[in-house]
């Protein structure tokens, strides 16, 4: 699932993870985001951090706090790139943290290493 | 010199203050006090810029008393009244912080010389610390510009990047709609990108040496630059309204129309489709408001939401505090400044809203002609 309040970037993403074999579920905003983990139950959720209603942060405490959506892998993928915001989603619960712009040759093995999807 | 500006005088002699007295109290307000008690007393009813102590005063120690009273404020210049035959007392005087000695006798022309010199130095004092503060103020703005720009710029060429990795990993399995998609993107965004590092040169070169101010009809201008944004490139509805008192302003018509594509373009980002987008202009002060909300349809409830969009500035402000630093509003918002104007953005669950400000007419600041 892919959460960010960018429709390019969830675009861009679902075009190049469709190509990839993926199923693509996407929210718009932190709050959706939390909403759809439950209801969809992705395999991996992609988490921007800087988000209307429900930032990245808040939505992957939510997500951990919840029995339902807690064993739910996520990385967050975000335009702050300093080492404390790795540092910070970590944290709260993220698998990876993965500075934009994020190279697709980096990213496609980490999706597939998480679902178990081979290449 | 203001009258205003108060010396202490603390355990000087009878004789001694008859002569500062004489010296200062045309121009200063002069008080004297015996000991330090009654300094401490005198100083917290009312800052002295100058404290006059007598090193000879046998009820309290002068060397304390200096010390102190530096603490009391910081501001504060202390003279020190010594014996010819004691020149260690100077030295300690000195030593503990005093701007200068005096040798007694007095002289009360050198007296009101050096108290005019003390004066001077705690108008300067005070002339730095709000150089200081504004130092400050501006590194700060500095610090937040860069942040805005460099979390905003990244997402723009994020995205150009990862349709330049699409297209080169991919671009075989992509028909040829979506290459073109891509490579309109990548064209339209590092020209927007170019266009926003020329607004940002154009800015820092020129100042506000070419502002030139003209008359302008706002609701005509929001039309022009809002309706293409809106209708044309989205088929959002756009609803103006300004009251009378608000429809003409005096100001620079491109910088103003600069900033308000940066506000549009930002607005129109959170805009979900099926919106209305609504302008309303208001007299505020000596200047006008203007208002831009989108609401998704709801004819129903469009009146109640309008009116709700009617905040003050202040309120406007306190909300932008929260919002993300973000580039068009950072832009929009430095164009705005050099017209007299500023720019608060807020966003939530309910819509995205913009409050601006500008002057009804547009008068250069004393600091941008310095």
């Amino acid at each position: 699932m892919v959460t960010d309040d960018d429709a390019d970037w969830r675009g861009l993403l679902r075009d190049v993870l469709s190509m990839e074999g993926f199923e693509i579920e996407e929210a718009h905003d932190g709050l959706q985001g939390v909403e759809k983990a439950k209801s969809a139950k992705p395999n991996v959720i992609l988490l921007d951090i800087d988000m209307p209603n429900m930032n990245g942060w808040e939505a992957c405490k939510h997500i951990k706090a919840d029995p339902a959506t807690k064993d739910i892998p996520v990385i967050f993928v975000s335009t702050h790139a300093q080492r404390e915001d790795k540092e910070k989603g970590l944290a709260v619960g993220a698998t990876d943290y993965l500075p934009k712009p994020v190279d697709i040759e980096q990213l496609v093995p980490v999706l597939r290493k998480l679902t178990g999807t081979p290449s | 010199m203001s009258r205003e500006a108060a010396v202490l005088l603390v355990g000087v002699d009878d004789e001694t203050a008859e002569i500062a007295c004489s010296a200062l109290d045309k121009r200063w307000s002069v008080t004297t006090v015996k000991n330090g008690a009654s300094a401490e007393e005198a100083v917290r009813k009312r800052a002295h810029t100058v404290i006059i102590v007598d090193w000879d005063a046998r009820n309290f120690s002068a060397l304390e008393l200096v010390k102190s009273a530096l603490g009391w404020n910081r501001m504060t210049s202390v003279l020190a009244l010594v014996n010819s035959n004691r020149k260690k007392d100077a030295t300690s005087a000195i030593d503990a912080g005093a701007m200068a000695c005096l040798v007694k006798p007095v002289d009360g022309d050198d007296l009101a010389s050096l108290v005019a010199r003390a004066h001077e130095k705690a108008r300067l004092n005070r002339e730095l610390a709000t150089a200081t503060h504004r130092t400050q103020e501006l590194i700060d703005a500095i610090g937040e510009f860069l942040a805005s720009v460099s979390h905003d710029l990244r997402t723009p060429l994020a995205i150009m990047h990862g349709y330049a990795e699409t297209l080169l990993h991919y671009g075989d399995k992509l028909d040829r709609e979506k290459r073109a998609a891509y490579l309109n993107y990548i064209r339209d965004g590092s020209r927007k990108l170019t266009q926003q590092m020329a607004e940002f040169l154009d800015l820092s070169r020129k100042g506000v040496s070419v502002v030139s101010p003209e008359k302008i009809d706002m609701p005509r201008l929001v039309g022009e630059v809002f309706r293409p944004a809106c209708e044309e490139e989205r088929a959002l509805q756009l609803e103006v309204q300004f009251e009378p008192e608000a429809q003409e302003i005096v100001t620079d018509k491109k910088r103003l129309t600069h900033a308000l594509q940066y506000a549009i373009s930002e607005a129109l980002q959170h805009s979900a489709d099926g919106s209305k987008i609504w302008v309303r202009g208001l007299r505020n002060g000596g200047g006008i408001v203007i208002h831009i909300a989108d609401r998704k349809i709801d004819h129903a409830s469009m009146t109640e939401s309008n009116s709700s969009a009617d905040i003050g500035c202040e309120e406007a402000q306190r909300m932008d505090e929260n919002q993300e630093p973000n580039i068009s509003i950072t832009i929009a918002r430095c164009i705005l400044k050099v017209l007299g104007g500023d720019i608060w953005s807020h966003q939530n669950g309910d819509g995205y809203r913009l409050t601006f400000t500008l002057p009804k007419e547009y008068k250069p600041s004393k600091r941008n002609h310095g």
